[in-house]
């Protein structure tokens, strides 16, 4: 990020994937005051609250087209609830930032909304031993378990475990899993194929919208590989800073400076409304969108070509409570 | 000097083996008792759901142990003979499981569990036979090529040179099978298990136990009984004297790295089988796991790590049971920390003279 705020011809980024990069990310590509658009960062304390002001120190850069944990978490506590029907739940966390982050919103809506939970546990992605925990968390009798956490620090591996000690319940996580079919490599239903009937993750965007049919076949026919997770919102991200281009255009910026100041100005104007292929969408003053629209899917086993899939269920929307 | 243990000096080697076997079994089942009351204690189960579970935990507990103890074994045979402490280790185990996931996942194709126990033996046997002359080789090549033209340089050379070689070692892992987990065929079926005492005990854990058991014994049996066993003890006493009385040193050095190989490719088979993954800094954390085991039993030590490796298990496993899974590590090392301030040498080692 040092060398792309030093290079003038840089006038936005998309991006960051990841929450915890973003973290280390804003606090530079702020003080150079560049436009950064993450189509997936989910983290609460990366827009909201003196964790996001800290990062700051001159006027909002960063913007996301994704909702943030604070509604993510809670739309799977309601899934399982309203539509699983389950009325406790085992939580595990991978102690890191979004991990944490998601499993403590979630475990707030999942009491408020009445269910049980009965034991929240932590195990960093160094862990050995899954199926100790696995054994212990099945000794509760939770009717479903959340993992708060990524694939690659433990998803595959806890939902294995579970198998393995028989703990035969729906395995519920947030965007972490959410990493594409058994066909992908390195991927949830990839490792956990065999046990992942029960899985279900969620996306916080639309996990549909107008014309994505034909947004999925351009992209396979681009890049070769299905559009997953958050290919769409990376598309809208693109949008946004072209968007903001056109507009920072008009004011005849002077210099290269001057250029990248207007892009991030337009880009992050809460008054405008942008039209994206997700939708119609603002942001709010802390890079927030106003689509606060969150998708749950479920594991299609039959799905690209018998490797299994992720299957759009639903949408939770929590701008319509 | 660091000694590797040596049960034939021993009075009567039957009734300490016996003596030995009497305190493990006491200790198992102490920590599952206190396993039981902890859980209905502080866990909040109630009486009668605790003791399954805690039995089941035990079980947990001596499978992770074994798998630990096969490790560690590797670092203080080493230790014991040249003074080294072999960092690659952790990754030599690591290499073992992938080759162990490549030779089952080639054979059989898939994932799906083998029912046909014949085959399931064959299978077993088969990457047994598979990974454990071809890790153990490398072991000794990697002695062979790096550590030995180190031997008499200043001790922190060969110390860094592993580190190095570990380093070397997990790249070529990265490079060949990526950044992500790596899947490994769980060829025993999940539905296989022994209901005891309210537990399900499965066959995978007491198939786990059973080997590293056999080749602990073997290891014992075949360094206290036979003429190379022999050799090493001498050569970890004292390797001029012993070369001056016939021994060949370098030869019996490669013989110590080709059974702590061939001890963790049978850890990583194991490994592969039980948690269904691998992925390509395995080594790192359960190579520090198993090191500490070396540490805590008394480095240089056979028995002593055998006891260091189920010691961490058993911690680990108690932390897992009681939903302190985040404490684990810490625990692991502040036992670790508090052993050598009170018991430098662990639970039996005897001093030596420099660490490196």
């Amino acid at each position: 990020m040092t060398k792309i705020v030093g290079d003038p011809n840089y006038i936005a980024v998309v991006g960051p994937v990841n929450s915890g990069v973003a973290k280390a990310q804003i606090p530079i590509s702020n003080a150079a005051g560049l436009l950064q658009c993450s189509p997936s960062n989910t983290n609460t304390a990366l827009t909201v609250g003196d964790a996001a002001k800290a990062l700051r120190t001159k006027p909002n850069n960063y913007i996301r087209v994704v909702t943030n944990d604070a509604i993510q978490g809670p739309a799977a506590a309601a899934y399982i609830i309203t539509v699983l029907k389950k009325t406790s739940v085992y939580i595990i966390d991978d102690t890191e930032t979004f991990g944490k982050g998601i499993a403590d919103s979630f475990e707030a809506e999942f009491k408020k909304r009445g269910g049980t939970v009965v034991k929240h546990d932590a195990a960093p992605k160094t862990t050995q031993d899954y199926v100790s925990i696995m054994t212990a968390a099945k000794a509760l009798n939770p009717q479903s378990i959340y993992f708060g956490g990524v694939t690659a620090s433990g998803g595959a591996r806890i939902a294995l475990a579970a198998a393995q000690v028989g703990l035969d319940v729906p395995f519920v996580g947030p965007d972490g899993i959410n990493d594409g079919s058994g066909d992908t490599k390195d991927s949830f239903l990839n490792l956990a194929n065999k046990v992942a009937k029960n899985a279900y993750s969620t996306l916080a965007g639309p996990g549909t919208f107008e014309g994505k049919d034909k947004f999925d076949a351009d992209y396979k026919k681009e890049y070769g590989i299905d559009a997953t997770g958050y290919a769409g919102q990376g598309y809208a991200c693109t949008q946004v800073v072209l968007d903001a281009l056109a507009r920072a255009a008009k004011t005849n910026p002077k210099d290269s400076a001057a250029l990248r100041e207007a892009v991030r100005v337009a880009g992050t104007d809460t008054t405008y409304e942008y039209t994206l292929d997700v939708g119609k969408v603002k942001f709010d003053a802390n890079g927030d969108t106003s689509q606060l629209i969150v998708s749950i899917y479920s594991f299609d086993p039959a799905a690209a070509k018998g490797k299994g899939d992720w299957k759009y269920e639903t949408q939770v929307d929590a701008a319509q409570k | 000097m660091t000694a590797i243990a040596s049960p034939a000096a021993q009075p009567n080697p039957l009734s300490r083996g016996i003596r030995m076997t009497v305190i493990a079994v006491v200790a198992v089942v102490a920590y599952m008792l206190i396993l039981w009351v902890l859980l209905f204690g502080l866990g909040g189960r109630t009486v009668a759901n605790a003791f399954p579970e805690a039995l089941q935990q035990t079980v947990n507990a001596l499978s992770i142990g074994a798998i630990y103890a096969l490790i560690a074994l590797g670092y203080t045979m080493v230790y014991g003979i040249i003074e080294l402490i072999n960092f690659a280790h952790g990754d030599i185990f690591m290499l073992g499981a992938f080759l162990a996931t490549v030779f089952i996942a080639g054979i059989t194709g898939n994932n799906d569990a083998v029912t046909n126990i014949p085959l399931l033996i064959v299978l077993l046997l088969g990457a047994l036979v598979f990974t454990m002359p071809i890790i153990g080789l490398l072991n000794v090549g990697i002695e062979r090529a790096v550590y030995r033209p180190l031997r008499h340089a200043p001790r922190l050379a060969p110390l860094i040179t592993a580190v190095g070689v570990s380093f070397i070692l997990q790249n070529v892992a990265l490079t060949i099978a990526g950044s992500g987990d790596r899947k490994s065929p769980q060829i025993f079926p999940l539905d296989w298990t022994i209901p005891i005492g309210g537990a399900q005990v499965s066959i995978l854990s007491i198939f786990i136990f059973v080997l590293a058991m056999l080749l602990m014994l073997a290891l014992q049996a075949f360094v206290s009984r036979t003429r190379l066993g022999r050799a090493m003890r001498a050569t970890a006493q004292d390797q001029e004297a012993s070369a001056l009385m016939g021994v060949d040193a370098n030869q019996t050095i490669s013989l110590t790295f080709l059974i702590g190989g061939v001890l963790a490719a049978a850890a990583g088979l194991v490994w592969g089988l039980r948690f269904g993954f691998v992925r390509f800094d395995l080594g790192f954390n359960s190579g520090l796991k198993a090191f500490t085991a070396a540490v805590l039993g008394g480095i240089g030590n056979i028995t002593g790590a055998v006891i260091g490796g189920f010691i961490i298990g058993f911690i680990e496993n108690g932390a897992a049971s009681l939903g302190y899974s985040r404490w684990s590590e810490f625990l692991v090392f502040v036992i670790l920390t508090l052993v050598l301030l009170f018991k430098p040498t662990g639970i039996l080692g005897q001093l030596t003279g420099d660490r490196a």
